[in-house]
């Protein structure tokens, strides 16, 4: 079990991470919540306060830690080094992107919270390329995470240097989705007689 | 042959989401102060299941509303009055819906393994849903959500639903029936021929008081002393509403007066109905630094006092 923190500031992170004790394999920390200390902008886009945050989490536990990071960062290379710097074990990329979506005509907001994250497939563009361009800067595996429907979708992720995908919104409409997926990427394996993504990555390039 | 509808105007469009703009923020003015999280269950919830439910019957009922019986036995047999599914809307002429829409359960058939829903045609998930043929499967996910519990030693309970906002009642009408409870239903609604709830009243042995926009009882003075009226004699022990915040209220007020506690159902737009993403915020005043409460887990039904 992965148990995911998040706080409204870069040393709210680990005193949770120290009461919560024994519970839990793994801490995923959501780094995209509005830093109240600094007016309200993400803790995940200011790689200063990735890294303070983290440090103090590292020094709680030795159990694995993701840093879940934002859409809206200025250089999301900077923020996954300082999450690497800091002794993350893995970074996910990405979050949900803050929207404000409005019903027709009336222009009333649609969502209760007025704003609300967008995820699902019409950001899987902007997230591929958060993906690539993390997994270029850092050595530790990048999760993505962004819209993934189908074996397909996690491939593209995995072809950009994904080690791992995560689904969410699929599983709203097909809570299967996860299965389905895990399913047919073994089967693409199979079919092309390799043991791993990877290689079946390595395979189709070589083509 | 039915005669074919012509499609409303733009404008016509406009003055029907004015309506329903001006219709929502009365409500939110008269639900403002009103709700709390209910205390915890008395029972462990349901779990809920995802399940191929068979589309067994799917008709247009009551003018403007369709009615759809999905076999989904392990539903049927667990879900609790008050509870909502989340129903995964096949794609349609071109039109793929990405995220599941929440229903209310109007009625649980556990001997059939059948559920019925009634939705309205209101947007593009809900005429999508209309083109399903029965026959066809349909991904549900349920049962969601707390429902209405009836106060221990209940013997007198008064339901209270607003248009399609009836079927969120209906399940404390139906175990009212098996509990022996005396169930009164007020339908309100704008036409008599639009409301919902007659025949299930005659079924279940519950009185059924319609009341209508066109008739002029619908109103909350008129409909108040009515309610006054009927319960003269003695107050009912608990109060079920659903379908409007004015209706809240009333029932709020009513609740005070009789010195008896009133549950309310709410109806929001959600994208997962399991309290993962987050977007149902419940109309319950919090403290600001604490996440508030939302509709799908801590909800649907809340407490609702003046």
């Amino acid at each position: 079990m992965i148990i995911s923190v998040g706080a409204h500031r870069p040393n709210g992170y680990a005193p949770v991470v120290r009461d919560l004790g024994t519970a839990g394999d793994a801490f995923e920390l959501n780094v995209s919540c509005p830093n109240l200390d600094r007016d309200g902008t993400d803790i995940g886009s200011d790689p200063d306060a990735i890294e303070a945050a983290v440090a103090a989490v590292r020094l709680e536990t030795d159990k694995p830690l993701i840093v879940k990071l934002p859409v809206l960062a200025s250089s999301i290379a900077e923020c996954a080094q300082a999450a690497q710097a800091a002794g993350a074990d893995a970074v996910c990329v990405a979050n949900s992107i803050p929207a404000l979506p409005l019903e027709a005509y009336t222009r009333a907001p649609a969502i209760g919270n007025v704003i609300g994250g967008l995820s699902g497939p019409s950001i899987r563009p902007i997230v591929l390329r958060l993906v690539w361009l993390a997994a270029r800067s850092v050595d530790i595996p990048v999760i993505a995470c962004g819209g993934i429907e189908t074996a397909d979708d996690a491939l593209d992720y995995f072809s950009v240097g994904a080690s791992a995908v995560q689904v969410g919104t699929a599983s709203f409409a097909r809570p299967f989705a996860m299965v389905e997926i895990v399913r047919t990427l073994q089967q693409c394996c199979t079919d092309d007689r390799v043991t791993g993504i990877r290689d079946l990555i390595d395979l189709w390039r070589a083509q | 042959m039915s005669p074919m509808k012509t499609p409303p105007t733009a404008a016509e469009t406009r003055a029907a989401l004015a309506r329903q703009a001006a219709f929502a923020a009365a409500d939110a003015a008269a639900l403002d102060g009103l709700l709390s999280v209910r205390p915890a269950e008395a029972g462990p919830r349901p779990e809920p299941i995802w399940d191929e439910a068979t589309v067994v019957n799917h008709e247009v009922v009551r003018e403007r509303y369709r009615r759809l019986t999905l076999s989904c036995g392990t539903i049927a047999a667990t879900a609790l009055a008050g509870q909502f599914l989340m129903i995964t809307v096949p794609p349609h002429g071109g039109e793929r819906i990405l995220l599941p829409r929440p229903m209310a359960i109007h009625r649980r058939n556990p001997e059939r393994g059948t559920i019925e829903v009634i939705y309205g045609v209101a947007g593009r998930g809900t005429t999508a849903l209309a083109a399903v043929k029965p026959g066809q499967r349909l991904l549900v996910t349920g049962p969601l959500g707390r429902g209405f519990e009836f106060p221990s030693g209940t013997r007198r309970a008064l339901m209270i639903g607003r248009g399609v906002g009836v079927c969120a009642v209906m399940g404390s009408v139906e175990d009212a029936a098996t509990r022996g409870i005396h169930a009164t239903l007020v339908a309100s609604g704008r036409t008599r021929g639009s409301l919902i709830g007659s025949a299930e009243c005659a079924e279940l042995g519950a009185r059924f008081i319609p009341v209508t926009d066109e008739e002029g009882t619908a109103d909350l003075p008129t409909l108040g002393a009515l309610l006054r009226r009927e319960f003269a004699a003695g107050p009912p022990d608990v109060v079920f509403v659903c379908g409007a915040g004015v209706l809240t209220r009333l029932a709020a007020e009513l609740g005070a007066e009789w010195d008896v506690p009133v549950q309310a159902s709410l109806e929001a737009h959600m994208a997962c109905g399991l309290g993962y993403c987050h977007g149902c915020a419940a109309p319950v005043r919090t403290d600001p630094a604490v996440e508030g409460p939302l509709v799908c887990v801590d909800g649907p039904v809340f407490d609702a006092a003046v």
